[in-house]
């Protein structure tokens, strides 16, 4: 009788708990690498950790460094930050569904094949920055673009694209709508092959007549969720940029910030400029834009229901 | 999954007790058992070259030899000739004919540059090199903490060594003959580089060498039964420090483990050069005839041979023996079995122990590189004049009626193309096939082709012809390079007779995978990242961690050192790991896993880490300031000055020199500059030419470093700094017109501005003039063959002073040695550091670096006494000492970082964006005030509202030290 009953408080506590005991492993892991190192952010955000010593509590003092003294960050680093994003987050995402509806009108063999190539840059781009861009846009003669605009009697003399403060946006930019095909990409062609035939038949009959409509009316419902996939990754992924404009030009910094981004300033200040604590700061600010940005996918993209 | 662990320990278990049982290990009864040490048993042998009595015609003794009129001083018989000076050498030739000429001589002092003499007798003149006998320390070699065995050190044989005068600037390595006519000669031998005794001077025959099938005929007998087997790696002697041994990871090599690097053969990249002689001593134990077979390696060279020749005692016995090509073995080793006309050939020895020597020589591959080496001078002389007419973008749509400008041109360039197309039949025919390289001397004489197509363009075509990479002339220098590295590495010589079965030159298929999977397995369970950071030495009394970051051949060579000369003395144990990422520092401070030292950190570390109380003050010690009065200069430590504390001392020293192409220079009638202002003078000459200056400066990609622009500032006597320290003194009158002279050779002289490779532009004869750092002066020395002899060193440009001198003053701050403020071991570690910055230690350092690993290993120490004994040729050597009292340090503030940044964006605004350089420069001070005002606040010197509350320490360190040493 006591043996049955113990059965049946294991059983009972088994139904009810057996859930966190498959999810342990994964709540173990994002307790270890992702919230913990959030929180601790968050708490040295506060402090003037100089990655040596904790001197004193800074309350919100760093957050409001950042805003109103930091004359860098909010001259050259936000200013580069949006201006990045807004192109290449935006951009990069449509060309993936222009690219992505293109490839599935195709048939299978080029399809994979050319899925194949578009995909390549995203996965081999931190090598491709310095051994096809960094030549391309070399600064003296024997750069490609360079030799090319000398020979065509463009320009005279070479241009240092990579440490000109003019140049070297646009050229990040470029590189980075070069490389954007990513997963994102993969996905959304996954969800436009998988999109029923029968619903574009019988969008047929009840009168889209051209392709464009077809896009609007049928695919785009259909792979809500691969764009928001698309989306999320866009977002973060461009934010998060790291290493483009410093392997293009050589340095963080990149000359007078021309290329510098969040990421680039919070190594700067973290590592150059041994103050953790305003880094910290810096950070906890990129994940709130971060997040921001997301909620927005979920308004635009999101299922509504 | 429990049962492959099993599995896995099961294998590794087996896999260490064969090892440990030997099958393939080591023989320690070989070699280490008797006790004379390696250098007597160099000394005792008899190698080089043995000469028969009958072969000298006569000996010139030291009473033959004059210096300056003089006679020599004598020591030990042989005449002392100092580097720089010439003997002149008498010598009676019975009847006119070809002699050869063997010197026997003896280098003094254990100088590595590879040094030369030059001979001039008869009708020739012919540099030579002359050679040290170098032999391992000990074939019982070290284990490192990893159970590895460590390159033996290595030692300089006291020997007279006996050599014929061969020309050592070609792959002809065989002995000269020179004409000489009958009666009293005079041989004239100037010795460029080094000491030496020189004992005599002997005229022998040109030896002559009989065919195999004439040497198989002199002597009777059969086959050994008793086979010979040498192991690479225990040889007796060799004419350079640096051919050396290493552990090549193959199954088929002997001794080899799967659990730990056992040294196996000699290192086909310390091999590889011409004339570089290693000698091999073994035993016959029965007298009669001897195959021959190498187990060897040649990955370097796909579709062509290295080629080597073989002497017996000193003496090469049939012709067959010399020029031995050793064919491409992609990375698995092979045998190469001597042989004659597709038989295998023998050798007849008598027992009793003789030599073995292998070398280089190959006439015939020497003579094809000396015509395409003169094709290459003479195309680019024709490019030098191209660009004399039309600068080296010449206009496209232009023409030029160019038989005007230049008679003759374009007959010579159709000669070239011709020549060319000869020596790559001639070149393929000796490979047998026509090897990927040698399509290079197509493409050359492709391109020559090309450009003849249209004469009246001709100028259009230099960057095709001599400039730049991937140029005709670029290609053959790369051809010439190839052919001229004659790398194998070797691991066992069998002699053997006729019922001796050759072991297999690859490891089977089995064995291989088994020892694969040792290997893996084994990798799973240890530390294969060797000298991987740890804090072995923090739960020890007497024991202390080091980081180091550097490559790990330093550091292997540092622990030999330490655990061989610093342990035993003091007692302390130290454990080095290699630190490729100095944040770790920051990262394990944080973490409380410090190591007590750190040693090669950037120049500034040490500051910012004193500055944040995370590095010991070394001004606590009692000797300090002693310490570094008698070792460094004072301004050195200028950079690690914080609050009346010193953080940090110098490790290493840079310098910069000013590198011209005298070729160039002559062709082109410029002097060398002085000043800046010569500087910007003989611009607008380079640029019509197409060529340029390099500054340091233009290479640095992004932010350019403080140490490429603060000389301007420096030689102008502007501060960086104001007096208080609280803000930049940059743009003071004189620091506005430093930066001004800086920016005019960009914006003015148009000096280019982005210059990514010095090595090559140099090379390219693109930029033939240049301010270099020590790195690329090394570069220059050891990797650019093709420019050997056509470069000079100068003292780097300065600035005229209102006294008439010129202050050519250089920044040479470079990497730094500190100890961690976390140590318990405070004593030990300052002991250990002044072990290791001691002249004695630093000058053994450097030396071991570069017999180990080679010339180009050239440590740059920043110890007074150690700099002063650098190798460096003798002629640069002056100019380098020269420059180097010219160093000077800006000292670190906490903002120096932003000066650094804000200088570099200036620069840039200058010559990119054209704003003046006053306006830039007073923009880039308003933001390295603001910086400094953090800083400060920060550390505690001013309040939030800009008050000073306490003054910045600016003393110098001088000053600090003189008050420390009162103290």
């Amino acid at each position: 009788m006591k043996l049955k009953n113990l059965f049946s408080t294991v059983r009972r506590l088994g139904n009810s708990y057996s859930h966190w005991v498959m999810l342990l492993p994964y709540l173990l892991l994002f307790l270890a690498f992702i919230l913990l190192p959030i929180l601790l952010a968050v708490g040295l955000s506060f402090t003037n950790f100089d990655s040596v010593k904790i001197d004193s509590f800074m309350a919100l003092e760093n957050y409001i460094r950042a805003f109103t003294k930091d004359t860098v960050f909010m001259q050259k680093i936000l200013p580069n930050t949006i201006l990045y994003a807004v192109i290449v987050g935006p951009g990069g995402y449509l060309l993936s569904f222009v690219m992505a509806w293109i490839l599935s009108q195709l048939t299978k063999v080029p399809r994979t094949i050319l899925a194949v190539i578009l995909y390549m840059p995203s996965l081999i781009s931190g090598v491709a920055v310095s051994t096809i861009w960094a030549v391309t846009f070399a600064g003296d003669r024997t750069g490609y673009l360079n030799t090319l605009l000398i020979q065509w009697g463009v320009i005279t003399e070479p241009i240092t694209w990579l440490q000109s403060t003019d140049y070297l946006m646009p050229i990040m930019i470029f590189v980075a709508l070069w490389s954007s095909m990513g997963i994102g990409f993969l996905s959304m062609l996954s969800g436009i092959l998988n999109v029923d035939r029968e619903q574009y038949e019988a969008g047929l009959i009840d009168g889209i007549s051209n392709r464009v409509q077809e896009v609007i009316y049928i695919t785009i419902p259909n792979i809500r969720s691969q764009m928001l996939f698309g989306a999320v990754m866009a977002v973060v992924n461009t934010f998060n940029t790291t290493g483009l404009g410093v392997a293009l030009s050589g340095s963080n910094p990149t000359p007078d910030y021309a290329g510098s981004l969040i990421v680039n300033h919070i190594d700067d200040v973290g590592f150059i400029r041994y103050e953790m604590g305003y880094a910290a700061a810096l950070s906890v600010v990129l994940l709130v834009i971060v997040w921001v940005f997301n909620k927005l996918s979920y308004k635009l993209f999101g299922d509504s229901d | 999954m429990s049962v492959l662990l099993v599995l896995a320990l099961i294998i590794t278990q087996l896999g260490i007790f064969t090892a440990t049982a030997g099958s393939e290990g080591r023989n320690s009864s070989e070699g280490s058992s008797d006790s004379i040490s390696c250098v007597e048993k160099a000394k005792n042998a008899q190698y080089w070259i043995t000469l028969d009595d009958s072969d000298i015609i006569c000996t010139a003794g030291s009473d033959d030899m004059q210096i300056n009129g003089n006679a020599p001083e004598c020591q030990m018989d042989a005449a002392f000739v100092g580097a720089g000076e010439s003997v002149l050498v008498s010598v009676n030739v019975p009847s006119a004919g070809d002699y050869a000429i063997v010197l026997v001589y003896q280098t003094i002092g254990n100088i590595i540059v590879q040094s030369s003499i030059g001979v001039n007798a008869g009708n020739r003149q012919i540099k030579s090199y002359i050679n040290g006998v170098w032999c391992d320390e000990s074939k019982d070699y070290l284990l490192d903490r990893y159970n590895n065995e460590v390159t033996p050190s290595q030692e300089k044989v006291d020997v007279f060594v006996k050599d014929y005068v061969r020309d050592c600037t070609t792959l002809d390595f065989e002995p000269v003959s020179f004409t000489l006519s009958a009666g009293e000669q005079v041989i004239t031998i100037e010795n460029n580089d080094q000491d030496i005794y020189l004992q005599s001077v002997l005229l022998t025959k040109v030896p002559q060498i009989v065919d195999y099938r004439t040497y198989s005929a002199s002597f009777d007998g059969s086959t050994s039964s008793q086979p010979i087997i040498i192991e690479g790696e225990d040889y007796l002697a060799k004419s350079d420090s640096y051919v050396r041994t290493k552990a090549d990871i193959n199954p088929s090599c002997y001794p080899y483990s799967s659990f730990q690097k056992l040294l196996n053969a000699v290192d086909y990249y310390s091999w590889k050069t011409a004339g570089q002689r290693v000698v091999w001593q073994f035993e016959a134990r029965e007298t009669g005839w001897y195959h021959i077979a190498f187990h060897y390696t040649q990955s370097q060279k796909e579709g062509q041979a290295v080629y080597r020749n073989i002497e017996i005692d000193g003496k090469c016995l049939f012709r067959e023996m010399n020029e031995v090509g050793f064919d491409y073995t992609g990375s698995d080793f092979a045998n190469k079995i001597l042989t004659v006309d597709g038989q295998p050939a023998k050798i007849y020895l008598a027992e009793g122990v003789h030599t073995i020597s292998l070398f280089t020589s190959v006439p015939s591959v020497a003579q094809v590189i000396g015509k395409i080496n003169t094709i290459r001078n003479e195309l680019s002389e024709i490019g030098l004049d191209l660009q004399q007419v039309a600068g080296a973008n010449a206009d496209p749509n232009r023409t030029w009626d160019i038989e005007t400008y230049i008679p003759g041109i374009t007959d010579h360039l159709r000669d070239l193309q011709k020549r060319l197309l000869e020596v790559f039949d001639e070149l393929s025919a000796m490979s047998g096939s026509s090897a990927a390289s040698c399509a290079n001397l197509k493409q050359a004489a492709g391109i020559i082709g090309e450009s003849l197509k249209r004469p009246d363009k001709l100028p259009t075509y230099v960057n095709q012809l001599s400039v730049g990479s991937g140029s005709a002339t670029d290609m053959l220098a790369q051809l010439v390079n190839s052919i001229n590295e004659q790398g194998m590495s070797l691991d066992r010589i069998y002699l053997y007779g006729d019922n001796y079965d050759l072991p297999n030159g690859q490891a089977g298929f089995w064995k291989s995978l088994w020892h694969g999977i040792q290997r893996f397995i084994h990798s799973l369970m240890n530390r294969e990242g060797a000298y991987g950071v740890s804090s072995a030495g923090a739960n020890e009394k007497n024991a202390i961690t080091v980081w180091v970051n550097r490559p790990i051949s330093y550091v292997e060579t540092l622990q030999v050192m330490t655990d061989s000369t610093f342990t035993p003395k003091t007692g302390i144990k130290v454990y080095f790991s290699v630190m490729p990422d100095e944040g770790k520092l920051l990262l394990a401070n944080a973490s409380d896993t410090c190591p007590d030292v750190a040693l090669g950190v950037t120049g500034d570390r040490p500051y910012q880490l004193g500055a944040r109380g995370a590095a010991y003050d070394l001004t606590a010690f009692d000797d300090f300031s002693d310490y570094i009065y008698e070792n460094f200069e004072t301004y050195d430590l200028e950079p690690f000055v914080y609050d009346g504390s010193i953080y940090g001392i110098p490790e290493t020293k840079n310098f910069y020199v000013l590198m011209y192409r005298t070729d160039i220079m002559d062709k082109l009638e410029l002097d060398i500059p002085n000043t800046w202002e010569d500087v910007a003078n003989m611009m607008p000459v380079l640029r019509r030419s197409g060529m340029t200056f390099y500054m340091p400066l233009s290479s640095a990609t992004g932010t350019k470093p403080l140490a490429t622009i603060a000389p301007f500032f420096l030689q102008n006597g502007a501060d960086l700094y104001s007096k208080d320290g609280m803000s930049t003194a940059l743009n003071s009158e004189n620091g506005i017109a430093a930066f001004k002279r800086l920016t005019d050779l960009y914006t003015l002289y148009s000096v280019q501005n982005n210059a990514p490779s010095f090595y090559n532009n140099f090379r390219y004869g693109v930029m033939p003039i240049g301010v270099a750092g020590f790195s690329s002066y090394v570069e220059m020395i050891y990797a650019a063959p093709e420019i050997a002899g056509k470069w000079a060193i100068a003292p780097a440009p300065g600035t005229l002073q209102p006294d008439g001198t010129i202050n050519r003053q250089q920044v040479s701050v470079d990497r730094s040695d500190l100890i961690m403020k976390s140590t318990t071991k405070p004593d030990q570690s300052w002991e250990f550091m002044k072990w290791w910055m001691s002249e004695e230690t630093q000058v053994e350092f450097a030396y071991t670096l570069q017999t180990k690993y080679g010339s180009e290993y050239v440590w740059n120490s920043a110890n007074k006494h150690a700099f002063n004994q650098m190798s460096f040729p003798k002629s640069d050597r002056d100019v380098i000492m020269e420059q180097w009292q010219e160093s000077a340090n800006y000292r670190t503030m906490p903002a120096t970082y932003m000066l650094e940044r804000e200088l570099s964006n200036a620069w840039y605004n200058v010559v990119n964006n054209h704003i003046s350089p006053r306006t830039a420069l007073n923009e880039a001070v308003f933001t390295i005030n603001q910086e400094t005002a953090i800083r400060m606040q920060q550390f505690g010197y001013i309040d939030e509202d800009g008050n000073v509350i306490k003054k910045y320490d600016m003393r110098s360190a001088a000053e600090i030290l003189e008050e420390v040493k009162n103290r």
